[in-house]
């Protein structure tokens, strides 16, 4: 079945033989992603990767992800964050109850994955800077925010590029907003860099830089492709559903 | 507006179901029993292999209510699929939703039956352990599980996420009771609008008030 949604023609694929045709039997032809919705309010261009085409840059990222970013001492330390959010979040509730509370689990919940992920990626701002989950959280909502006002027609329309109610301009001030926290952080990783520190105290940041500084790296990667990265982490905590 | 966050939004559809189905929370809640034993402590992360159970409970959930229903793909060269010629640059949406919810493939579909995974174990002709298997089906090796897409471009924090999903929601049930606010003591489930991931009661908020039933951090609070 094929439906348009505005300017754009979609193939909707509904039972499972087909699926798997797709994403099994002919996987890599069809390992690439499409994008929809305006993209010139973002300020990274060109930076994607959880829904960059399938090429080197693609590659590149997923195999850092699979041998470094979330391997070896890396998942240990995910064990100790998950096990100790999730104690933080039991004392929270413990005495919501003595006190005969009730409490928003939603928000409990929202508070919980936001501050794990910040821990993951950059685990030591965090123990500086107990606030930095919570200043991420602001900016991130609010380009979320941004970014999900668009209308039907600004989406799918042949007036997309139209910025007609001024949203673009908002999410791309959003946008720069976290651009300048995240420049503050990683020119803390950069200042601190100093003396050589064991394999295991690295967080995400610290190996995205390294591979940044690395001259043999295969690929070279740009400061806003790192700065982008992060962002989607955050977008998508690990994309449960965008990366599919 | 709903939860954006997909992983708390999987959080939150879980624990409705599990307030929704006292019998499955109760099941549960006797599983981690057997395997916390007479020890008295909270579970652990190492623990949630010996939990089949609550493993199951939450891909249930998943299936239900992916919070990635449509999966985004795009060919990069022409070939012919089911006999029709599919050329390059053509977009897909999957439909996981749909495919999720195939009568053909479960039964009931509609129903919050954590049951229907622990059978597909015993069937199955792998010589391998639930856990494992478990894993494998959550990045999508069956073509009928979706939750976390498939192939090359399936969800890279699988694994990540279905341990803070069990884990949270191990813990939440070993700990308290859940009492739903207000005079119903259930939660109704309002369908979802557009692409939102998160469809409880009232959006994005799930109010409801624990009571202590097992102390996690014992002698330290007393």
């Amino acid at each position: 079945m094929t439906i348009r949604i505005g300017s754009l023609r979609v193939l909707v694929v509904s039972d499972s033989d087909t699926a798997k045709l797709i994403l099994k039997t002919h996987d890599p032809d069809f390992a690439s992603k499409f994008v929809f919705g305006p993209r010139q309010f973002n300020v990274y261009k060109g930076s994607e990767f959880f829904n960059a085409p399938y090429g080197s840059y693609w590659r590149f990222m997923k195999k850092l992800c699979m041998t470094k970013l979330f391997a070896g001492y890396q998942l240990d330390r995910f064990v100790d964050i998950r096990e100790e959010e999730t104690l933080a979040l039991l004392s929270t509730l413990v005495e919501r109850s003595r006190n005969g509370e009730a409490c928003d689990l939603g928000l409990e919940f929202t508070a919980l994955t936001t501050k794990i992920l910040s821990k993951m990626v950059m685990g030591k701002r965090c123990r500086q800077n107990s606030n930095i989950p919570k200043e991420i959280r602001k900016i991130v909502s609010d380009i979320m925010a941004c970014a999900t006002r668009f209308g039907f027609m600004e989406l799918f329309g042949p007036l997309r590029d139209l910025d007609l109610f001024g949203n673009g301009k908002k999410l791309r001030s959003s946008i720069w907003r976290y651009d300048e926290l995240v420049e503050k952080i990683l020119k803390e990783y950069e200042n601190d860099k100093s003396n050589e520190e064991e394999e295991k105290d690295k967080d995400i940041v610290d190996i995205l830089l390294d591979t940044y500084n690395d001259p043999k790296a295969e690929l070279r990667l740009t400061m806003n492709q790192i700065k982008f990265f992060i962002l989607v982490s955050y977008l998508h905590y690990f994309s449960l559903a965008s990366l599919n | 507006m709903a939860s954006l966050d997909t992983t708390s939004a999987a959080l939150q559809w879980t624990m409705t179901e599990l307030i929704n189905h006292p019998d499955i929370f109760a099941k549960i809640r006797d599983e981690i029993k057997s395997v916390v034993g007479t020890t008295n402590r909270l579970i652990k992360e190492s623990d949630l292999q010996k939990l089949p159970y609550l493993q199951a409970a939450i891909k249930e959930t998943l299936r239900l209510h992916p919070v990635g229903p449509l999966l985004r793909r795009e060919s990069n060269t022409d070939m012919k699929i089911n006999g029709y010629d599919v050329k390059s640059g053509t977009k897909i949406f999957i439909n996981a939703y749909g495919i999720m919810r195939d009568p053909t493939t479960y039964k009931d579909p509609d129903k919050f039956m954590p049951e229907r995974f622990l059978v597909v174990e015993q069937d199955t002709e792998r010589k391998m352990g639930y856990y494992q298997q478990y894993m494998l089906e959550l990045k999508g090796q069956d073509v009928n599980y979706l939750a976390f897409g498939s192939g090359r471009r399936g969800c890279l924090g699988a694994s990540h996420a279905s341990l803070v999903l069990s884990l949270t929601i191990g813990s939440l049930v070993q700990c308290f009771n859940w009492t739903v606010k207000g005079d119903e003591d259930k939660i109704k489930i309002k369908l979802p609008t557009g692409f939102s991931a998160s469809g409880t009661a009232g959006g994005s908020s799930l109010m409801c008030s624990p009571e202590l039933c097992f102390d996690p951090f014992g002698y330290q609070t007393k």
